[in-house]
Parts: structure tokens; C-alpha cells; sequence
């Protein structure tokens, strides 16, 4: 006797955790009727939240279960026999063998193609991110999705990518749709969707980091992330760390370099792995570490040293506080990944997140000797300097929008080792054209451990440098939630920044609430006059304060008075 | 199973409770309850009809008797001391009748030492089944009884005023229950919230449960079975369409996800003329044509309660 948001996917959906995906399909279909507005048989049964809860539910069960590397993270969080993950990874590693020396030859297109998986989650994200108010970036940002796109498109339809979707989906999800969002917020523990979700909030907040009540989702953002998580992992692991990676991770990583679905699968992989290989992080000292030693691991412990400078340099700077620095990572990873970046936030603040990077990073490993070397070209760019480009990071482009470069980089990445190529690009890209080109002739992977190393150090500073100042610019907007005084008067100022503070739009709110928007409006512009009947509007404000999450009574007291002694003295 | 009054348990009983109710009026529960005591009795089974829609009792009307020389008020006024003096036959072997109230203004409103004295005797009567006919509403004088039954049927129409009101009758059963256990578990204070129903109170049995649970883990588990041993048995009466049929796994299924408690679907009854010729005939449809449509789903239900209730020889808890 659970409640439906206790529920596992498969008790949502009413099928068995062996059901084949026609089956749960069909299930959710049938569902999907049964619990459809006009059924008869949820009428006056719950409110219709309750029943649009539930359908959310089931959507994003059905997401989850018919995407079979999400499906076989799922059960593992389950506890369930890792049979079906199992057949993933060594279907997926037989791939791998064949096509690792293609793709290297190949690496800038295939790569290309690789990361564009990776991209195609960022780029709703993307799309995102400037209405969230990240000043600066969105043209940066706004080019990678492109690139990704173009050349995703051509190979895109591999096996790989059917699992894309889901991945992607998600993502896109959270950039306008409240009612998504509504529904994860009722406290699902598992779905990345979820936490990607509560990501992209905290984003469009301005670097609003929950950490406490992000924090449980975490495990699973990372994987949902995947790609970035490794990025954000590295910028901040420190150089120490090393090997840690345990052979599950790579494993499971390593299909999906073998497909060139790789990003996609890499995150599932990451997922997988991150779910194992979280504990082992955990009790190394420092689990961000892991993923650039990983890097260096197969090849070179220089790089991971080399690497680990920037890294540290990042988590050195969000280190400090640690909310902010969180918040840092985390607005970073957003501007680059959407999908990414929540999951970059996790990595910095808890040693969990930093496992999902670890798994992902060791796909690199895994994968003959020029992954390695591309990985850690990852993590320069992460930290803004990308091997090649190295010198050219200091320059302009970072200093205008460091923030976004690095998580972008960040998130690139870590899709799979075969990405790693592209990312440089996209760095580049955001960096000048000059940097882009000369990374991809640079990009010889042998040396790629080198050159990273040595632009890893020299960038570290400037790297960190900025990424602080990121983060006291970030900081800025995100206490005001959290430090409303107690004897706040709730004015429609105070609502409005609220609810900007959220990242949600009027339009979302009544979207929601119900209410319309011109009562939003008259509210946030303390227009009392144009305001309904107190006792309407004590319904409006109760309503309103709870979609942000503040305390009913108190604002609709607070604003009642207000608005009676106001209109009164007029 | 079933919990009666204390002191009860050991005492002779009827083997089974069958209480239909269903919220709305003029859904068929006393077309239910007669043709349902029909099949029973036709099955070999020994059922005593009661009417306890004391409002507005029919339920010899359906069965054809005529007006009855002795109801229930005459029992629950002393006019008659014991039960068996107002049971009447039916002509259906096997099946007799304890009309419902006649004509006294006051019948409907049983006070409370009536009702004891009531549920008292019918829990004490002999029958192989007792087929209590509950009347619409969701008073405490319906809701008692139909709690007290081992099978609660709720009849519904595939209609949205009849699923509402089903739904409305099915929670104020549990929370009936809940509140006859309350002191059992020392959960009085969870109830009364839960019953003033305002916001942020406790709206469902989940956030009983979870209160409960709060407080003493071991009390919530045991109420939670005992919660899941009341099942509500589900007929879905007139249905007209293919869907409609299966209105009542709908239902069933949608109140298990919200109230993760188990509904049984004795099945669907369809729209049946004949049906409505017999009641004007004042006949049981299953007697006056027993191959319509509506006859052989009520056999259908009667044997699955059958089925339900297992091999006959089973002792009283």
C-alpha cells in the first residue's frame, strides 16, 4: 500500500520488471486512457493534480523502461539482477572492439558525430539557458547545439540512437514545461529526468543550487548527464587521484564508444557505472579526482596531472563555500549542457556525482591509447584550456564567458572518449575560429596528453581565476530565496523576484495555478486596485506563494495587509 | 474476517455478510441484492434478504412479495421480540425476507441502540448468506452495516454521478472503519483529522498510514492489513456499452493506485429490458427470464462470490 509516487516504473505501469518493451508500451497506453482527464473512472476519484501527477508518472516511466541503457541503470537502482545491463555492456563492448580503431582514424567527424550525441542533449539546454538570464553565453552556447546537430544528423540514426531520445527528451522537457517539473518535484527519488529537471531549475534560478534537496537525485543526474558529469568531475578533481576507476565503470562505458552513438550510450553507461562506482568514489578521499586520473590512467599519469591543476583550480574555487562553489559548477555545466549541467553541480558538492564522472571517464580509458589523450584534452578545455587552443584560451572569449566554454567543453567531454576531439572544437568555437582549427590539426591523440598537460597548467590560473569570478557573480541572486527575513512583507516585488529567482515565467505560473496571467501581473505590480475581492485574492496569493514554494498564510497575510492599508489610505 | 461487536465472534452467525450499497439512489441496489439472493438460494445456498433502506424500502417490491405482514421497525419497536418473527418467505426456495420499515416517520432515522440491537441480531442470525439491501447515502446508519459485511458490494453506473458518489461511499466506508478501530490503535487524533477534511489534512488513508506509521510502526502495519482485509467488491450495473463493461476494472484499478487498496470486480451487469420488464412484473429478472443478459451476469457474480467465499463447510472466524 504506496502511494503512486512511491511507486518503482514498473509498479506505475503495472507490468512486470521482465516485461518486454511492446508490453510496456501497451500497459501505458492503457493507462494513459485510463487515467485520461474525461475517464470516468478517475472522476471525483483525486483531485486532478493527483491524476496529473500520476500521468507525468507514467510518462516518464514509460521514458525511462523503453530506453534499454536507462532501463538497466533503473534496475540496478533497483536492486534488480543487472542481467539485462549485463547483455548492454557486452553487446555494446563487441562493438567496441570493432569500430575503436575506426573512429579514431576518423576522430574529428566521428567524434564529431559522437559528441553531436552528447550535444543533442545540450542543445535544448542550450536553447534554454538564455531565457534563464545567463547573460553572455547564449551565443555560445547556441553554436554548439548547431554543430552538434549537423553532424549528428548523418550518423545519428545508428542503433545507438533510439536511446538517445529518451536522454534527450528529458532535457528538452525541462526548459518550459512546468507541469513536468510539478510532478518531479513531488519528490521522485530515481529519474534522471527528475533531477535534470530540478537542474535546469536551479539554473534558470541563477545558479539556485539546492544542494540538500538536490542532492538525493544526484546519483542518477550524474548518469542523465553523463557527458558532463565527467567534465564537471574533472575541472574540479583534483590531480591526485588516480586509477580509481574500477573496471565496472569502464565496462559499461566502453559500448558506448563503440557505437558512435557514443554520447548517448556513454551516459547510460555513465549511469550504470555511476550507480557502482559511486560507493568505491566515495571513499576516496576526493572522488572528483577519479575521472582525470582515469584519463591519465590508460595512458599517462602526467596527463592526469596535468589535468588535475585546472581541475583543482576549479574545486578549488567552488570549494570555498560550499554552496557557491556548487552553484558555480553548476551554472557552468548548465551553459554548456543543459542536461550536463545539473549533473556538474552534483559532482562538485558530492563525491556521488563525481563517480558518474569517473564512470564516464573511463570509458576513455578503456579505449585504445588516443582516448586517453582526448580525455584529458577534455579536462584542459573543462578548465579552459584546451590543449591545442591552450594558448589561445586566455584570450578574449573567456574572459567575456569563461564560465559557459568550460562546462560546454565539460560537457562534450565526457560523452565518450570519442568525442573528446570534437570538444575542443566546440571550445575553440567559442573561443575564436583560430583556436577551433588549430585544435583539431593539433589533435593528434598521442600528444594530446602532452599538450593538455602543458595547457592545462598554464591555463589553470587564468581557469580558476575566472571560474571564481563566475561564481561570485553567480552567488549573487541565489540567496534570495532562502533569505527571505522573517518578518518579510510579501509586496509583489518580493513574489515576483521570488519566482524569477525560480526561473519561471508568468506565463508558467498561471499555467499552473490556474491563475490568469493579469492577475500575476496586478499582483507582482502591487496594483491593488485592479486586484480581485480580498477573498479571491487570499486564494490567488495562497495559490501563487505555494507554486514558489513559500509559506501560503504567511504571504497571503502579509500581502492582504498590505494591500488593505495601501488602497486604504488612498 | 469480520470484527463485530466484542463478544460476538463465538456466537452463531450467518457464514456470510453481503451488504450492497452503492451511494446514489435508483442505481439498482435492491434489483441487485434481490436477484443476487436469488442465484444464492438457487445455488443450494440459505439467504436471508434484509432490507435496511429504512428510508425507503422496496425490497419486497423486487421480490414480489407484496406488502409485508411484519418489517424490521415492528422487531426494532418490540411490537416483535425476535428476529424470526418478521422474516417472511419469498416462494424462492431458500431464500427469505426481512422487509424494510413501513410507513413510520421515523424509520429512517435508527437511533444508535437500535442499530446495535440490529447489527446485534443480524450478526447472530443463521443464514449461509445475509444479503443486507443498504439504502443511498453515506449515513452512518448505511455505512455501519456495510462495513460490518464480509462483502462490501458497491454497485455503480457507468456514469460520472454514480462513479462520484461510489467513490464518496467507498471512502466514507473506510474512514468509517478507521474510526471504529481508531481507539484500537490509538490512532483517534490521525482520524479526526483525517475526517475534517481541510487542507493539509490528511486527506487519504496513505497519509493515515504515514501518521500512523510515525507513531508506532508495528500499530500501522497492523492496520494497514487489517485495512486490506476490507475489500469493497465492485458491480458495475446497466452497462449499455462494451466499455462501459469494463468500467469497473477502471475503477478498481484507478482506486488501487491512489489508495493502494485492492477493489474486487464481481463483474457488469448490462442493460437489460428485461430487467425492467421484471421489476414491473415485481419479479426477480433471474426468476421471470433467468437466460437475459442481466440474469446470467448476476448467476455470473453469485458465482464468483461463491468461489470467493470457498468450499461451504468453512467455520465461522
Amino acid at each position: 500500500m504506496k502511494p503512486f509516487e512511491q511507486q518503482t516504473y514498473y509498479e506505475i505501469l503495472e507490468v512486470p520488471v521482465t516485461a518486454p518493451l511492446e508490453e510496456i508500451r501497451a500497459a501505458y497506453a492503457r493507462l494513459m486512457e485510463l487515467y485520461s482527464p474525461d475517464s470516468i473512472a478517475v472522476y471525483a476519484l483525486v483531485d486532478e493534480g493527483q491524476v496529473d501527477g500520476l500521468r507525468a508518472r507514467m510518462a516518464e516511466a514509460l521514458e525511462i523502461l523503453s530506453d534499454e541503457e536507462l532501463r538497466a541503470e533503473y534496475d540496478k537502482d533497483l536492486g534488480l539482477p543487472a542481467r539485462r545491463l549485463k547483455e548492454a555492456v557486452s553487446a555494446g563492448g563487441a562493438v567496441t572492439g570493432a569500430d575503436a580503431p575506426a573512429e579514431k582514424r576518423l576522430e574529428p567527424e566521428r567524434v564529431g558525430v559522437a559528441a553531436s550525441h552528447g550535444e543533442d542533449q545540450t542543445a535544448p539546454l542550450a536553447t534554454q539557458v538564455p531565457d534563464a538570464g545567463t547573460n553572455g553565453r547564449p551565443e555560445a552556447v547556441r553554436e554548439e547545439p548547431v554543430e552538434g546537430s549537423e553532424d549528428t544528423s548523418g550518423e545519428r540514426e545508428a542503433d545507438g540512437q533510439g536511446t538517445v531520445q529518451p536522454a534527450s527528451a528529458p532535457m528538452a522537457v525541462p526548459s518550459g514545461k512546468a507541469d513536468f517539473r510539478a510532478s518531479f518535484f513531488r519528490g521522485f527519488s530515481f529519474a534522471y529526468v527528475s533531477s535534470s529537471l530540478q537542474d535546469t531549475r536551479s539554473l534558470g534560478s541563477a545558479v539556485d543550487v539546492p544542494a540538500a534537496s538536490m542532492q538525493p537525485a544526484v546519483p542518477e543526474r550524474a548518469p542523465a548527464a553523463g557527458a558532463s558529469v565527467p567534465a564537471s568531475a574533472m575541472a574540479e578533481g583534483s590531480a591526485s587521484r588516480e586509477p580509481v576507476q574500477p573496471a565496472a565503470p569502464v565496462a559499461a562505458t566502453t559500448p558506448a564508444v563503440a557505437d558512435s552513438s557514443a554520447a548517448v550510450q556513454a551516459s547510460g553507461g555513465v549511469a550504470a557505472g555511476a550507480t557502482q562506482p559511486a560507493p568505491p568514489v566515495a571513499s576516496s578521499p576526493t572522488g572528483e579526482v577519479a575521472p582525470a586520473s582515469v584519463a591519465a590512467a590508460p595512458a599517462q599519469p602526467e596527463v592526469g596531472a596535468s589535468v588535475a591543476p585546472p581541475a583543482s583550480a576549479s574545486g578549488a574555487a567552488s570549494t570555498p563555500p560550499s554552496q557557491s562553489p556548487v552553484g558555480v559548477a553548476g551554472g557552468v555545466a548548465q551553459d554548456g549542457a543543459t542536461a550536463s549541467a545539473p549533473v556538474a553541480v552534483a559532482p562538485v558538492q558530492a563525491s556521488d556525482s563525481t563517480s558518474g564522472a569517473e564512470a564516464s571517464v573511463a570509458p576513455s580509458a578503456p579505449a585504445p591509447a588516443p582516448a586517453p589523450a582526448p580525455v584529458a584534452a577534455g579536462g584542459a578545455a573543462s578548465t579552459d584550456a584546451v590543449a591545442p587552443p591552450a594558448t589561445v584560451q586566455p584570450a578574449e572569449p573567456i574572459a567575456a564567458a569563461p564560465v559557459p566554454e568550460a562546462s560546454r567543453a565539460a560537457a562534450t567531454v565526457p560523452e565518450s572518449a570519442a568525442i573528446v576531439p570534437v570538444r575542443p572544437p566546440s571550445a575553440a568555437d567559442s573561443q575564436s575560429e583560430a583556436s577551433r582549427s588549430t585544435s583539431r590539426t593539433g589533435r593528434p591523440l598521442g600528444d594530446a596528453p602532452q599538450i593538455a598537460q602543458d595547457s592545462a597548467i598554464a591555463t589553470a590560473e587564468a581557469a580558476l581565476a575566472q571560474v571564481s569570478q563566475v561564481a561570485s557573480r553567480a552567488r549573487e541572486p541565489r540567496p534570495r530565496i532562502p533569505d527571505i527575513p522573517s518578518d518579510a512583507e510579501f509586496n509583489g516585488e518580493l513574489l515576483r523576484q521570488v519566482r524569477e529567482a525560480r526561473g519561471m515565467t508568468l506565463q508558467q505560473v498561471a499555467d499552473r495555478t490556474r491563475i490568469s496571467r493579469g492577475h500575476l501581473e496586478n499582483v507582482e505590480a502591487d496594483r491593488y486596485s485592479a486586484l480581485p475581492a480580498a477573498v479571491y485574492l487570499r486564494g490567488i496569493l495562497m495559490n501563487l506563494a505555494r507554486e514558489l514554494g513559500l509559506d501560503p498564510l504567511r504571504v497571503s497575510k502579509s500581502y492582504l495587509a498590505l494591500a488593505s492599508e495601501k488602497s486604504g489610505k488612498k | 474476517m469480520v470484527s463485530g461487536p466484542p463478544g460476538l465472534s463465538r456466537r452463531p452467525r450467518p457464514r456470510r455478510i453481503i451488504a450492497v450499497g452503492g451511494g446514489k439512489g435508483g442505481i439498482g441496489k435492491s434489483m441487485v441484492s434481490a436477484n443476487l439472493g436469488v442465484a444464492l438460494a438457487q445455488s443450494g445456498a440459505n439467504v436471508l434478504l434484509v432490507d435496511v433502506d429504512l428510508g425507503g424500502a422496496n425490497l419486497h417490491t423486487c421480490l414480489g412479495v407484496g406488502q409485508p405482514s411484519a418489517t424490521l421497525s415492528d422487531f426494532l419497536r418490540r411490537n416483535k421480540a425476535q428476529l424470526e418473527e418478521v422474516i417472511v418467505p419469498t416462494g424462492v426456495p431458500g431464500l427469505s425476507l426481512i422487509a424494510g420499515a413501513q410507513d413510520a416517520l421515523d424509520a429512517a432515522n435508527l437511533k444508535y441502540a437500535q442499530k446495535q440491537k440490529l447489527l446485534r441480531t443480524l450478526m447472530g442470525t443463521s443464514a449461509d448468506y445475509l444479503i443486507l439491501d443498504l439504502g443511498a447515502g453515506t449515513s452512518f446508519n448505511t455505512i455501519d452495516f456495510f462495513v460490518l459485511a464480509d462483502h462490501g458490494v458497491l454497485v455503480m453506473l457507468p456514469e460520472p454521478t454514480s462513479v462520484e458518489n461510489a467513490y464518496r461511499f467507498a471512502k466514507a466506508a473506510f474512514f468509517r472503519k478507521l474510526q471504529q478501530v481508531e481507539s484500537q490503535y490509538g490512532i483517534e487524533d490521525l482520524v479526526e483529522d483525517a475526517l475534517t477534511t481541510r487542507e493539509g489534512a490528511l486527506r487519504t488513508l496513505h497519509d493515515v498510514l504515514a501518521q500512523a506509521r510515525r507513531k508506532d510502526p508495528a500499530i500501522a502495519e497492523r492496520l494497514e492489513r487489517e485495512l486490506s482485509a476490507f475489500r469493497i467488491r465492485l458491480i458495475v450495473n446497466q452497462a449499455r456499452t462494451d466499455a462501459d463493461l469494463s468500467v469497473g476494472a477502471s475503477v478498481a484499478a484507478a482506486w488501487k493506485k491512489f489508495f493502494g487498496i485492492e477493489m474486487d470486480v464481481l463483474g457488469a451487469i448490462r442493460y437489460d429490458d428485461e430487467a425492467w420488464r421484471a421489476v414491473r412484473k415485481r419479479r426477480p429478472v433471474l426468476i421471470e427470464r433467468p437466460d437475459s443478459a442481466a440474469a446470467t451476469a448476476i448467476q455470473g457474480i453469485a458465482t464468483r462470490i461463491l468461489a470467493l467465499d470457498g468450499p461451504p463447510q468453512r467455520s465461522a472466524p
